[in-house]
């Protein structure tokens, strides 16, 4: 089957994001970020993306044969309609039913990520899926198994040699997920009609308001259409990083081994924010009200907090009045991509 | 990155430098003392020595393959699992697993020149499901080798993408890292006598820094071809990754950097090996 080979480029967003001396942008304009798989999504050289690699990748996404008990898919946790994230602050859905360390995080936008997990240790798509197939608390499996039970099915097999020069590998199956996660674009909720220019009516007056206070308040790290910066931050959640778990609780600094980096975590995107509940790399805050509190009023300091959460005179923490966040709530809710999270395109085949 | 050669190139550079009478030295001139009072008989005129032969030089040498082989000691004496051992501190171990990458394998010549062997990633270990310690390298241009170098360790081109199986890089060998994409450089687990209780330890180094080449320069020449049978023997003296690391206190060790307990193993580990022999036969 002839595999049809896609241009390589990387989209680039242009928007008005706001700087750090409060002033918005109020020129948006937009190149659409391409919905269909057509178009300039980022992938490795070595990884193409195709229409097989990806529906491939779709299939082993949520297939349970790719855990040790056969009963966990990587869908078992990254659920569609929470933005393929699961609504737990941590899940204990994975084989041994324990309790994981950190937060699932939903998958959106990911070609254009720098870094996976939330300190970022998982350097590209490819390389990150081996990590919850293996671990004992997700997946559990060893991968000469998987591959014993992948051979065993003739329908992967022609799947894998429709999409793979190569066949069934060991790298291909994590290839053929790093497709398919490539292709979960959101950028379809009323916040990108409207600064389309596609449905002026779009966002409220409310909501525009809430989208002034956005940009001034969030913009400096939740920029761009990306709704992140793609950054690691310390946003004053702990004061404390012990060592106990293998160093999980230091943050970037247990990839980089650089103390500057205790405490960082990825900036994450704020697409379907509504839908991602709970938050922060622990989800330790339920709402985004409980978000908003800790931002006015609970901010901590240590050495490696973000400078754009220390004020000149020293005050920690976003300023906002009452109107202002509840205004901001309602601008985040104009985030939330309802084609994403029923496209049957990224759902069960 | 290492220089690149042709094998076309180095089988001729090789045959430059195969030696001449390598094989079947001609002996020492025959004895020619004479009796110094009688002049030498009249032989007549020099025969016609006939059409010049043809003296076109012997065709080079093909490539030839060297077995590099590490005996895994510890204090000299062959490393046994789960048997007690005294760690430099003075602490009682036993090992259970040894295991590492080696990589980037560089044969040296005597002009200076050096073959850098392709995708050259091996995985060496000991440990009670298997022993690998050994190895052989062949399609090594024909001459007269040095010395080489060798990489413990994964390079950082090849370190930050565990899908890219080159040579026997792989994740199904439990030598890599899902937390941190890598490769698990060096990995050694056992049991140290904690106040009468034996109690697991284990160092899984890696990460970019902790890449440590070697050089091993042999006493002599050796010569790599297709005449010659070749062996390069090291030993890995495990008591030296124990340098420095007292076990009770740091019964854990995962990743780097270089200012840290791993480093201090990554220390050890670039110094770990002696050379035995460096032998070629024809």
């Amino acid at each position: 089957m002839k595999r049809r080979l896609l241009v390589i480029t990387a989209t680039v967003l242009s928007i008005g994001c706001a700087s750090d001396d409060g002033t918005a942008n109020s020129s948006l304009t937009l190149p659409m970020v391409p919905v269909n798989l057509a178009d300039a999504i980022p992938s490795p050289e070595r990884n193409p993306l195709t229409i097989d690699g990806a529906a491939l990748g779709r299939r082993l996404f949520y297939d349970p044969l790719l855990s040790a008990n056969n009963e966990v898919a990587c869908a078992t946790c990254h659920i569609q309609e929470h933005a393929f994230s699961d609504g737990d602050s941590v899940s204990s859905a994975g084989v041994s039913g324990q309790a994981l360390l950190r937060n699932t995080p939903a998958l959106i936008n990911l070609a254009w990520m720098d870094g996976y997990f939330w300190d970022g240790g998982g350097y590209d798509l490819e390389s990150q899926a081996f990590a919850p197939i293996e671990h004992v608390d997700e997946m559990a499996q060893d991968l000469n198994e998987l591959m014993d039970e992948l051979a065993a099915h003739s329908d992967y097999l022609a799947l894998f040699s429709a999409a793979f020069e190569d066949g069934l590998t060991l790298p291909n199956v994590v290839r053929a997920l790093a497709q398919f996660e490539r292709t979960l674009i959101s950028a379809n909720a009323p916040y990108d009609r409207f600064v389309r220019g596609e449905d002026p009516d779009a966002l409220t007056s409310s909501a525009l308001q809430g989208m002034t206070v956005f940009q001034d308040r969030c913009g400096g790290c939740h920029a761009t259409d990306f709704f992140t910066d793609h950054s690691y931050r310390n946003n004053g959640l702990d004061t404390v990083f012990p060592d106990d778990h293998e160093r999980v609780a230091w943050g970037r600094a247990r990839i980089t081994d650089d103390l500057a980096d205790l405490g960082k975590y990825k900036v994450p995107t704020l697409r379907n924010i509504v839908l991602t509940a709970p938050y922060m790399h622990d989800g330790r805050f339920e709402t985004l009200e409980d978000v908003l509190e800790h931002y006015r009023f609970g901010v901590q300091d240590t050495e490696t907090l973000d400078p754009l959460l220390r004020s000149d005179e020293g005050a920690l923490g976003i300023p906002m009045t009452d109107d202002e966040a509840t205004l901001l709530l309602l601008f985040l809710e104009t985030l939330t991509d309802e084609d994403f999270v029923t496209n049957p395109a990224y759902s069960a085949p | 990155m290492s220089r690149r050669w042709t094998l076309v190139g180095m089988i001729v550079l090789g045959g430059i430098l195969v030696a001449c009478g390598g094989d079947g030295s001609s002996t020492g001139d025959p004895d020619t003392t004479q009796d110094t009072g009688t002049p030498p008989p009249d032989l007549g005129p020099a025969p016609d020595p006939g059409p010049v032969e043809d003296t076109a030089p012997p065709p080079p040498a093909g490539p030839g393959a060297v077995t590099l082989s590490i005996d895994h000691v510890f204090d000299g004496q062959p490393l046994a699992l789960g048997t007690d051992v005294t760690a430099p501190d003075g602490t009682t171990l036993q090992i259970n697993v040894l295991r590492y990458w080696l990589s980037n394998v560089q044969w040296h010549q005597a002009d200076g020149s050096s073959h850098v062997v392709p995708a050259s990633y091996y995985l060496f270990e000991q440990t009670a499901e298997n022993t690998r310690n050994s190895l052989t390298i062949a399609d090594i241009p024909a001459g007269d080798y040095t010395g080489f170098t060798m990489a413990v360790g994964v390079d950082k081109e090849h370190n930050h993408s565990t899908d890219v199986f080159e040579g026997e890089l792989s994740t199904a060998v439990e030598m890599d890292w899902g937390w941190n994409s890598g490769f698990i450089f060096f990995k050694i687990e056992g049991e140290f006598d904690d106040n009468g209780a034996m109690t697991f330890f284990k160092a899984h180094v890696g990460k970019d820094d902790l890449y440590r080449e070697v050089t091993l320069t042999f006493d002599a020449p050796i010569t790599i071809d297709d005449a010659h049978q070749s062996a390069v023997q090291l030993s890995a003296e495990v008591k030296t990754i124990f340098n420095g690391w007292n076990v009770s206190s740091a019964p854990s060790i995962v990743g780097g950097p270089t200012n840290s307990p791993a480093g201090n193993v990554g220390t050890n580990y670039s110094q770990w090996f002696s050379l035995l022999a460096a032998t070629s036969e024809e």
